[in-house]
């Protein structure tokens, strides 16, 4: 009687949702918008999810990832002293700090091995490729994941199907800043193929340092991207050569004369589906490093022993393998798999001192495997538990280290209502580079971190116009490594508590707005007592005639600057010209008042080093660009 | 347990069908406002994609015979150069954007596009078939290519 019940409900409903009549401009958009890539690759396994999908993303003109990034909650974009995508660094003398966030390029890792994340280079990457993009905070399902993280950023591709031909697009901008991107795809015979080339020369807002010589953080970069994929196999194929001003180099009082750091890396990989329960994914990342750093100070890279200059070069590959077995039985869905990567210095040179560097701890080798079940507990509850064993193997005597991470997750959802919540504990060594720059004679014996957290997710769908979402999160970090002294033998514990209340109105298919507003307190990070955060933003999205047109404020404040409020007034406006061509304007930080954050310096002029004022700069240049557009 | 994987069935199929179910209905809408008061619309349909979802539209009756056609549906160029070679001067609506500059004969397409589904019309193509639309479909009519 019961089933009988259920079957006559489900008809009903399907009947209902397709009885009513529409005109067929929002039929059409009803069927992009159900019919969105976005919609075939959200895991609600992976964590808490931001989702920017193709449309947010052409409305938001967003063509570089710090374009969405920038008003992430919590965990937002930011760059350190060496003008890299780095949104948790101090503003101190760290190489690396956000090895805790992984990103993934159509659900494959990028990863920059000896120097961290692949955020590295990544955090900032050129989106002409990229069809949507999901945030997701949260330790991540373990088959996602091959180092500890606990904020994932997944990039997907353009479909080559749905992104048939070739497509160009022109971006000039504010101080000359200029873009030239060229993509092709086809689908002929089962197989899908795009090739991407995209060029930037990022003319950036230069830092005043109190000199005649102000900072310089432009940069250049060359990308090529590429992929084939079959029903079974899949590869593809990243180049990136950015040539990039370093900020302020490895000056410790922010006045290079020479500072020019430019990177060339190379990703590969191939994945391949045996069956339906199969899966392998094999990929090789290689980062080369130029430096041509000069100082009237003694500079703060390691091994400089009193040198003022740096010239020379590092090279290092990353090797990484997994296997995936994943299958269904009755009420479980059983996930297993076996992963290794190898982390390998091939080379550091100095051309000043015309030799090459040796390292005796210049290897990593992380190892682990993991298994994962979800169980339907009802028509409604989904259970998950998994965990994951990770050894790390390095050489040169440098301690080895045994992980056990771990997650038990709950989904609840009924009618418009959803509930979430994952429970874990996870492990995170230092980066390698961080580790012998940072703490140079102590690098061999850095005790890892182990962070334990707590989150929890409330959503409500009321009808098809409200979403409303709150988010909890609490992590705790035992041994933090986000302490500024890494090499001490007992770091400080840091505590994180964050709160995230979002909101969406549709309005109706043309027009929405988001809202978000948050607040987030930390203990003892960077060894400040308590940090404070409030912050959020509205994002409308407008659709007028032809003319596409949006608007985001972000707000900032916290209590390091005396609850000083930055906004960040970005605005868009494009047009279809007619079905090939496009055009748009957009300003960014259009009121020069986004998110500052301070870079320490020292003045070492006298000896002994003296803490100067800190530099505030912003990621977020004020910058005006017009984008052309032509599809063919 | 069986509860379980009946709704999980229903859904599945539900899911995939009403994609399906929502291109047939686009689909039947510009046929009936392209060919107003002819109950089912005689179509012929080149690419097997296409014939397999239009099968069994209760608004779109498909043809085998090129010459029965009110209008034709094509993906590919050799599906476009077939029908113009069985019949010349016959209304065709593509599922592909390239071809579109290359034939006149074609009086619009539903295509995809920067990753989603487009709608376009060719004015003075139409006008040559005495082929009319409502208002609105004023945003996806151009006047000519």
């Amino acid at each position: 009687m019961k089933t009988r019940l259920i079957y006559i409900i489900l008809m009903f409903v399907c009947l209902l949702s397709e009885g009513f009549s529409e005109n067929i401009e929002q039929l059409v958009n009803q069927y992009n918008q159900n019919n969105a890539l976005s919609n075939k690759t959200i895991d609600a396994n992976r964590g808490h999810l931001v989702l920017f999908t193709r449309d947010d993303l052409e409305s938001m003109q967003a063509k570089r990832l710090r374009d969405v990034f920038k008003s992430m909650p919590f965990m937002y974009y930011h760059e350190n002293r060496y003008n890299l995508p780095d949104p948790f660094t101090s503003g101190g003398y760290e190489p690396y700090r956000s090895s805790f966030i992984r990103i993934y390029i159509d659900g494959v890792e990028i990863t920059q091995g000896w120097a961290g994340s692949g955020l590295v280079i990544y955090g900032d990457i050129n989106l002409d490729f990229i069809d949507h993009i999901e945030f997701y905070y949260s330790l991540p399902s373990f088959e996602n994941s091959s180092e500890s993280s606990y904020m994932n950023i997944f990039l997907y591709t353009k479909n080559s199907c749905r992104d048939n031909g070739s497509n160009i697009n022109l971006t000039y901008g504010s101080r000359g800043y200029n873009s030239q991107t060229f993509s092709y795809a086809d689908t002929k015979d089962g197989v899908s193929y795009m090739f991407n080339f995209a060029h930037t020369d990022a003319k950036r807002a230069k830092i005043d340092n109190g000199t005649d010589t102000p900072l310089n953080r432009n940069f250049d970069e060359t990308l090529l991207f590429g992929y084939i994929k079959t029903d079974k196999h899949t590869f593809h194929i990243q180049y990136i050569n950015k040539d990039t001003h370093s900020l302020t180099g490895g000056s410790l009082d922010a006045t290079p004369i020479k500072d020019e750091i430019d990177y060339e890396t190379i990703h590969l990989d191939y994945s391949f589906k045996f069956n339906n329960y199969w899966k392998m994914i094999a990929s090789y990342d290689r980062m080369r490093v130029d430096f041509d750093l000069l100082d009237d100070n003694i500079l703060m890279i390691s091994n400089q022993k009193n040198k003022t200059s740096f010239d020379g070069y590092s090279i290092h590959n990353t090797y990484s393998a997994e296997l995936i077995y994943k299958r269904n039985f009755d009420k479980y869905l059983f996930t297993a798999g076996l992963k290794g990567r190898i982390k390998k210095v091939v080379k550091l040179s100095r051309y000043d001192m015309d030799q090459k560097v040796e390292m005796p701890f210049d290897q990593e080798t992380l190892s682990s495997a993991f298994m994962q079940d979800q169980y339907i507990l009802s028509d409604d509850s989904l259970l998950s538990a998994g965990i994951e064993f990770v050894h790390i193997d390095r050489n040169g005597g440098v301690d080895d280290d045994d992980f056990i991470i771990s997650r038990l997750g709950y989904i609840y959802t009924k009618n418009l209502f959803e509930y979430k919540a994952y429970l874990f504990k996870t492990q995170f060594a230092l980066e390698p580079s961080t580790r012998v720059v940072l703490c140079k004679g102590d690098y061999k014996t850095i005790k890892p971190q182990s962070t334990y957290g707590f989150t929890q997710e409330f959503a409500y769908h009321m009808s098809k116009k409200h979403d409303l979402r709150l988010l909890l999160l609490y992590f705790t970090d035992k041994d933090s490594l986000m302490n500024i002294n890494v090499n001490r033998e007992n770091r400080e514990k840091v505590n994180y508590y964050m709160a995230s209340f979002d909101y969406k109105y549709n309005i109706n298919l043309y027009n929405k707005i988001y809202f978000n507003m948050y607040y987030a307190k930390y203990t003892n990070i960077y060894g400040i007592d308590e940090l404070k955060d409030h912050s959020g933003y509205i994002k409308i999205f407008n659709k007028i005639g032809r003319f596409n047109v949006y608007n985001e404020f972000t707000y900032r404040s916290n209590n390091l600057d005396d609850w000083k409020s930055y906004i960040d007034w970005t605005s868009a406006v494009s047009i279809d010209i007619n079905p090939r061509m496009s055009l748009s304007f957009k300003g960014v930080n259009i009121l020069d008042k986004a998110k500052a954050s301070p870079i320490l310096r020292y003045d070492v002029s006298g000896g002994v080093p003296k803490m100067m004022s800190p530099l505030m700069i912003s990621p977020i240049d004020r910058q005006f660009l017009i984008s052309l557009e032509y599809s063919f | 347990m069986k509860k379980v994987i009946v709704i999980f069935f229903i859904s599945i199929i539900h899911l995939f069908a009403s994609v399906n179910e929502e291109l047939v209905n686009i689909y039947e809408n510009i046929f009936s406002d392209l060919f107003v008061g002819q109950s089912k619309i005689n179509v012929y349909v080149g690419d097997k994609h296409y014939q397999d979802i239009l099968y069994g539209s209760e608004k779109i009756n498909i043809v085998s015979d090129i010459n029965k056609a009110s209008i034709c549906i094509a993906s590919t160029k050799q599906e476009i150069e077939f029908i113009l070679k069985k019949k010349k001067d016959i209304a065709i609506f593509c599922t592909t954007q390239k071809f579109i500059y290359d034939y006149d004969e074609i009086i619009g397409a539903f295509y995809w596009t920067k990753g989603r589904q487009q709608l376009l019309f060719i004015r003075s193509r139409m006008d040559k078939y005495y082929m009319h639309l409502p208002k609105d479909y004023d945003n996806f009519i151009i006047d000519e290519l």
